[in-house]
């Protein structure tokens, strides 16, 4: 399993947070369609199985790493988009993305649906708005911690959920603009 | 008790960050930036011991990061980690040249990124005297 998939591996890399990994590996499959790569052009397709090895890499996903990592040789050797070379390597590539796929939900299958706040520094003290928003301003990622409190303080609804979603993606800025709004709203 | 560590991380895939941050995140406040130019932006307004550096990004890439960096009286003296998936020679050799002051490969066990970038603070520290 270990060569498609090195769960212990990416559990050591995120402190064991098993919810985090959940995440991480959900929007890896929903973000690296190999759709998207057969569909660019050039540089942009370098770069996407580029990012796709670095991040599979750090994931746990070893096969499409290196898979990965194989198509971005062949790019850089010069080898055309359209030859066959480049034809196998990407159907390998999507074989492994398969494969990895059905190994993670598996693992996945196994672990609670909720999972606990993925915050960790910063003890339990209540966050408020504003601290959110400064965080948030500086980009800083406590903010990843802050959240999880500040949302499960705050009144249930859908605006909150957004907040916490757009800040779980990094969205930093669509998450600052979000509760602005909902401060607004709330005045 | 040490001194925190101020880090911004670089990256324009958010696994990856997040992946550093769990990692380097119990060392002091870690901002982040998903492009070169943001990076620039965050590093003027407020100069992090240590930038850990994603090569290969859209537009500007970590080599012109890393220059940019240099280039600039404010954040001339940070430290910079170039981190990347591609850790052939050309790419070190490059990256020296462009004044990074070290690489690593990802992924990367998270006791390992921590004690590189405890020794750049380390060094970042004498450095500014």
């Amino acid at each position: 399993m270990d060569d498609v998939f090195d769960w212990p591996g990416v559990l050591r890399r995120i402190n064991g947070n098993a919810g985090l990994a959940r995440r991480l590996l959900t929007d890896f499959f929903a973000d690296h369609l190999p759709l998207r790569i057969a569909a660019g052009h050039g540089e942009d397709v370098r770069r996407l199985v580029h990012r796709i090895g670095g991040s599979a890499g750090n994931l746990g996903l070893t096969g499409v790493a290196a898979a990965a990592r194989a198509c971005e040789v062949l790019l850089l050797s010069g080898s055309p988009p359209d030859g066959a070379e480049w034809r196998s390597a990407l159907d390998r590539l999507e074989t492994c993305i398969r494969v990895a796929r059905d190994g993670v939900d598996a693992v996945l299958a196994g672990l609670p649906e909720d999972s606990p706040a993925e915050g960790r520094a910063g003890g339990e003290y209540p966050v408020s708005p504003g601290t959110l928003a400064a965080l948030l301003a500086d980009n800083d990622l406590a903010a990843l911690a802050a959240v999880e409190r500040w949302h499960a303080a705050a009144s249930p609804s859908p605006c909150n959920d957004d907040i916490l979603e757009a800040v779980r993606a990094l969205d930093f800025t669509r998450a600052a603009s979000l509760l602005a709004v909902e401060e607004g709203d709330n005045d | 008790m040490t001194d925190p560590i101020e880090m911004l991380i670089v990256d324009d895939e958010p696994a990856n960050i997040q992946i550093l941050h769990a990692a380097v995140g119990g060392l002091g406040p870690v901002r982040f930036a998903r492009s070169g130019e943001q990076a620039l932006k965050l590093a003027r307004d407020a100069p992090p011991d240590v930038v850990l550096l994603d090569v290969v990004m859209p537009e500007q890439d970590g080599f012109q990061v890393t220059r940019a960096l240099r280039s600039d009286p404010l954040t001339a003296k940070v430290m910079v980690m170039l981190v990347s998936a591609t850790c052939g020679d050309a790419d070190v050799d490059r990256g020296l040249e462009c004044g990074a002051d070290d690489f690593l490969a990802k992924p990367a066990p998270p006791a390992l990124v921590r004690q590189r970038v405890r020794l750049l603070a380390e060094l970042a520290r004498r450095r500014r005297g």
